[in-house]
């Protein structure tokens, strides 16, 4: 596959959208059909196809499919986390309003994922059905989650709180992801369903508090104190 | 392609049966439902696929055979386990254990808008009704209130057990005990123990 296509081959609607617009297309397309087929399953030329582009567009933006992956899938994730830590950073190193910490995290991550739809699917089946190009042994994923558990572990050492951090970031993340991708299997269509704010309440209650915050819950495991 | 001496013998009709759901579950779980073929899967289980038509009809009927059903039963079981043990690690453990499944579920969910022609195995999904299963199986975390708290446990639960390899390093993925503990003591108090550091 060559990068370069003489101009009178290309589609006319390349000439008529911007180069965002192309990217912005492309990013979509890959990130659905990944889902879809996985990442081994997802050609290049079908994603092409799905975005209304030609393949060589495709290379000349991307360059290679793993690369793609990275772009549609992986760099999302990382400018949330990375923003996130950086703006957490960027406070004094005083004791943070920990609710405050915890709801901004995973209110935005949850709102990225709904928007991206197809992102949290693209990750695990990519991973079910073959290694990608250049990701070797950790996770993208894993790395930037090192760099997110930054946050929590100052967090901890300023409160004098006791827990896990490696296990407590990853829970969290890993619960955000599930409540994005189960979405459908959640909440069933044709069921009310509750609103984003609520669900996103839960999940920081849930961190926070645990089950104890939401009332008469689990009879004879109520946490002692309070 | 050669036929192996094993797939000449004999067999019975339900090891015959076996050996396709087996190999279907593996194929629909390592390249999703649209790119396993059923020439792939007969291969793989030593028949012909002509045999693998006469068992199961369609691709659809043999993804709801091999994927659909036992996830069912899995959960059903699971609900069974739970309600007499107010702790979450079974839950953990039929997602863990069954994370192919899970995926392969998941996967042929999204194919589903991808294959607008394939009303059967629209049906076959249609017919699992998750949310009803995750309601169901949660219900047996004795006393937990429904609706509100359980899609967070669900996911809790879901995340450490089905994104463990993304989320941790190779060198670094927790026991099963730490996990179960940690989301334990997450569900009871939350993830900040109140008690100071020693």
């Amino acid at each position: 596959m060559t990068n370069r296509t003489p101009e009178r081959t290309r589609p006319p609607a390349e000439f008529r959208r911007g180069s965002t617009e192309v990217r912005t297309l492309l990013l979509e397309a890959a990130r659905f059909l990944f889902a879809a087929k996985g990442y081994a399953g997802a050609t290049t030329h079908d994603i092409a196809a799905q975005a209304g582009v030609s393949e060589a567009l495709l290379f000349r933006h991307f360059g290679t499919k793993a690369s793609l992956f990275e772009r549609a899938v992986i760099d999302p994730i990382n400018e949330f986390v990375s923003r996130y830590v950086e703006e957490w950073a960027a406070r004094p190193g005083t004791k943070h309003d920990m609710e405050g910490l915890v709801f901004a995290y995973v209110d935005g991550f949850y709102r990225l994922l709904l928007e991206h739809g197809d992102l949290v699917l693209a990750l695990i089946t990519a991973q079910a059905y073959e290694a990608i190009d250049g990701v070797d042994g950790a996770s993208p994923l894993s790395r930037l989650l090192d760099e997110l558990e930054a946050v929590p572990d100052r967090e901890a050492a300023l409160r004098g709180l006791n827990f896990d951090v490696p296990v407590a970031t990853r829970l969290v993340v890993g619960m955000v992801m599930a409540m994005a991708l189960l979405d459908k299997w959640m909440f069933a269509p044709g069921r009310r369903r509750p609103s984003r704010k609520r669900i996103v309440d839960e999940m920081v209650g849930m961190v926070l508090h645990g089950m104890a915050e939401g009332g008469d819950v689990l009879p004879g495991q109520r946490r002692d104190r309070v | 392609m050669e036929i192996s001496a094993r797939a000449r013998r004999r067999r019975s009709s339900e090891e015959v049966h076996q050996l396709l759901v087996k190999a279907a579950r593996q194929a629909f779980a390592a390249r999703g439902y649209a790119h396993s073929s059923t020439r792939e899967i007969a291969e793989a289980a030593g028949v012909s696929e002509a045999l693998l038509f006469r068992y199961f009809g369609t691709k659809a009927k043999l993804f709801e055979v091999a994927v659909v059903a036992p996830f069912q039963h899995l959960m059903d079981a699971g609900v069974a386990q739970g309600r007499s043990d107010a702790d979450v690690g079974w839950l953990y453990d039929l997602l863990a254990q069954n994370r192919d499944l899970v995926v392969a579920l998941l996967a042929a969910q999204a194919q589903e808008i991808d294959l607008p022609d394939n009303p059967e195995l629209a049906d076959a999904l249609d017919r699992l009704h998750v949310a009803g299963e995750i309601e169901r199986a949660l219900r047996g975390l004795a006393g937990i209130e429904v609706p509100a708290p359980v899609p967070v446990t669900f996911a809790m639960v879901f995340g450490l057990a089905v994104f463990a390899e993304w989320l941790f390093p190779p060198d670094g993925q927790p026991t099963r005990e730490t996990i179960v503990r940690e989301i334990t003591h997450c569900l009871r108090e939350g993830l900040s123990h109140d008690e100071p550091n020693a």
